[in-house]
């Protein structure tokens, strides 16, 4: 594993909608200084149809540092169909549909948290990575110590955010393999 | 696909459901104008509108970004596209049928799923007569000789047809598309009437027609539909089997033991019983009013459960074929269970191991 991160990275709805919820997207602006951040207007819809239900969430719309992707071209379109034909046509599928398309066609990595959809976007050869991933390479770039990525852990999994460890376990469960 | 293709097809699918452009734009979020002109193809959609879109209008994304197969291009120009009941209804079977093609290339082009050469019936059927022996025919290319047919769904899958039983504004359509045989049968008849719609779509493809619709039959096509209902009456209950069963027997009876074990509407069983000369062609009307209740036929088979294109919705072979692209993570749970059109939900797909982050 290298250090030197990729220069695009696609968002999906989950990690920005937790980041928000913890009220730490700022955090979330600093771990990935120095890469390309971008998401969808598909995400951006989701998010904004949850925030009926969070109010948080208003705050991860209105981010500068995260362009947002209209995919508008004939092939834009045909590519993320053929996602949708892989991933599902849920609301939540959408998004990380929408997400795997435009990380194809920029040649990108995806940032999802759903372990369904990353094990098909691999199957496919897309690189695509999740919310401890983030923390790792954060950690190893010195962004961030092992002690408050097990922090933000905790307060993600608080609001209900799937992660495969807890905070106290982090720095075990990461360094079992080979992550930090 | 141009941009005013993909604006036919908005239009299309708009009148198929018979909106307005502002029904439709309310649906969608956008001004009427703004729907006119992506009808019109002056304005271009985007991921988000075109997921909106789809979701109102109930057809896949594809269904606006593919073309349609040459038949039905061809049908196209040859229908009045007059904005009818009738019209809406058949436009709507047509793209449930074409999303199930679809679904069933998905998982051609994964290698998940080998199709079967079709069955092709090669002599002529101008008659009657002819489809009854072109049903015999087929009786006897996929083993059953003259016993009852357990499940249409396998016996069409064997004879090269992938039938999906699903929620249809009519009975059921059928489409042959280069290698792949594919029909909608609803799932909302009874039982005796989706096997019957079921093997009538069977005897259009086995008959050679590229596309049939139960739906919208012009006047000159009545006759061959004709010929494919006797077809299908003779698959499902062979005229001689009528004639031994009958034979010494009081007639209901027979009929009733027949419907049951051959698994016919009644309507069916007293047709072919009229064909096989035991009911009077002027008593076919009042046979046909005394349909036995379910406890007789029931009855008649022992109280064994009889369930076909019910539970089971898809074909065995694209079941396997779906089961198996999720296995190899061809696609998610979600896309699986979509695929599977209710056959299973979520929670009968086993959890997986954790994945690296």
């Amino acid at each position: 594993m290298t250090d030197a991160g990729p220069t695009v990275l696609v968002l999906d709805a989950m990690c920005l909608n937790h980041f928000a919820r913890i009220d730490r997207l700022d955090v979330l602006r600093d771990l990935l200084v120095g890469d390309e951040c971008r998401t969808t207007y598909v995400v951006l819809d989701e998010l904004r149809t949850g925030a009926s239900i969070h109010p948080d969430l208003q705050a991860a719309l209105e981010l500068d540092w995260v362009r947002p992707v209209r995919l508008e071209s004939l092939p834009e379109l045909d590519c993320f169909a053929k996602w949708v034909d892989r991933i599902g046509a849920g609301t939540r599928d959408l998004g990380e549909a929408s997400v795997f398309a435009v990380a194809e066609l920029c040649g990108g990595t995806a940032i999802t948290d759903d372990q369904s959809a990353t094990r098909v976007a691999r199957k496919f050869g897309l690189a695509v990575h999740g919310t401890i991933w983030l923390l790792c390479r954060a950690c190893r770039a010195g962004k961030l110590t092992v002690a408050a990525a097990g922090n933000l852990v905790d307060m993600l999994r608080a609001t209900g955010m799937r992660l495969p460890c807890t905070g106290p376990e982090f720095e075990t469960w990461t360094r079992q393999r080979a992550l930090l | 696909m141009e941009w005013s293709d993909i604006g036919e097809r908005v239009r299309e699918c708009r009148l198929a459901a018979g909106w307005s452009q502002e029904d439709l734009g309310r649906e969608v979020g956008l001004e009427r104008t703004k729907v006119a002109k992506i009808e019109s193809g002056d304005r271009r959609v985007d991921a988000l509108e075109l997921a909106r879109l789809s979701a109102a209008l109930g057809v896949p994304m594809s269904h606006f970004l593919h073309r349609r197969p040459q038949v039905l291009s061809r049908r196209a120009q040859l229908v009045d596209d007059a904005d009818t009941d009738a019209a809406r209804q058949a436009y709507r079977i047509e793209a449930k049928l074409l999303a199930w093609l679809r679904d069933v290339r998905q998982l051609v082009g994964l290698g998940q799923l080998r199709l079967r050469p079709t069955l092709t019936y090669t002599s002529a059927v101008p008659d009657a007569g002819a489809a009854r022996e072109a049903a015999l025919w087929v009786r006897g290319q996929l083993g059953f000789e003259l016993e009852p047919i357990e499940t249409l769904m396998s016996a069409c899958e064997r004879a090269g047809q992938l039938v999906l039983v699903t929620d249809l504004a009519g009975e059921g359509a059928s489409l042959i598309d280069g290698d792949v045989a594919v029909a909608v049968v609803s799932r909302q008849p009874d039982p005796g009437r989706r096997r019957t719609t079921a093997a009538h779509e069977l005897g259009h493809m086995v008959l050679g027609d590229e596309y049939s619709s139960d739906l919208g039959v012009a006047t000159s096509r009545a006759d061959r539909e004709h010929v494919v209902d006797v077809f299908a009456a003779e698959l499902l209950l062979p005229t001689d089997v009528v004639t031994k069963e009958a034979a010494g027997r009081d007639p209901r009876d027979a009929l009733t033991s027949l419907a049951a074990r051959y698994r016919t509407s009644w309507s069916l069983a007293v047709r072919q019983a009229c064909h096989a000369g035991i009911i009077e062609a002027g008593e076919v009307g009042r046979w046909s009013s005394v349909a036995p209740t379910r406890a007789e036929l029931r009855e008649a088979v022992g109280w064994a459960p009889q369930t076909d294109l019910d539970a089971v919705r898809v074909p065995p072979s694209y079941a396997h074929a779906v089961m198996q692209a999720w296995r190899e993570d061809f696609v998610t749970s979600d896309r699986a269970v979509e695929l599977m059109h209710g056959q299973i939900a979520i929670d009968d797909l086993p959890a997986k191991p954790d994945l690296e982050p």
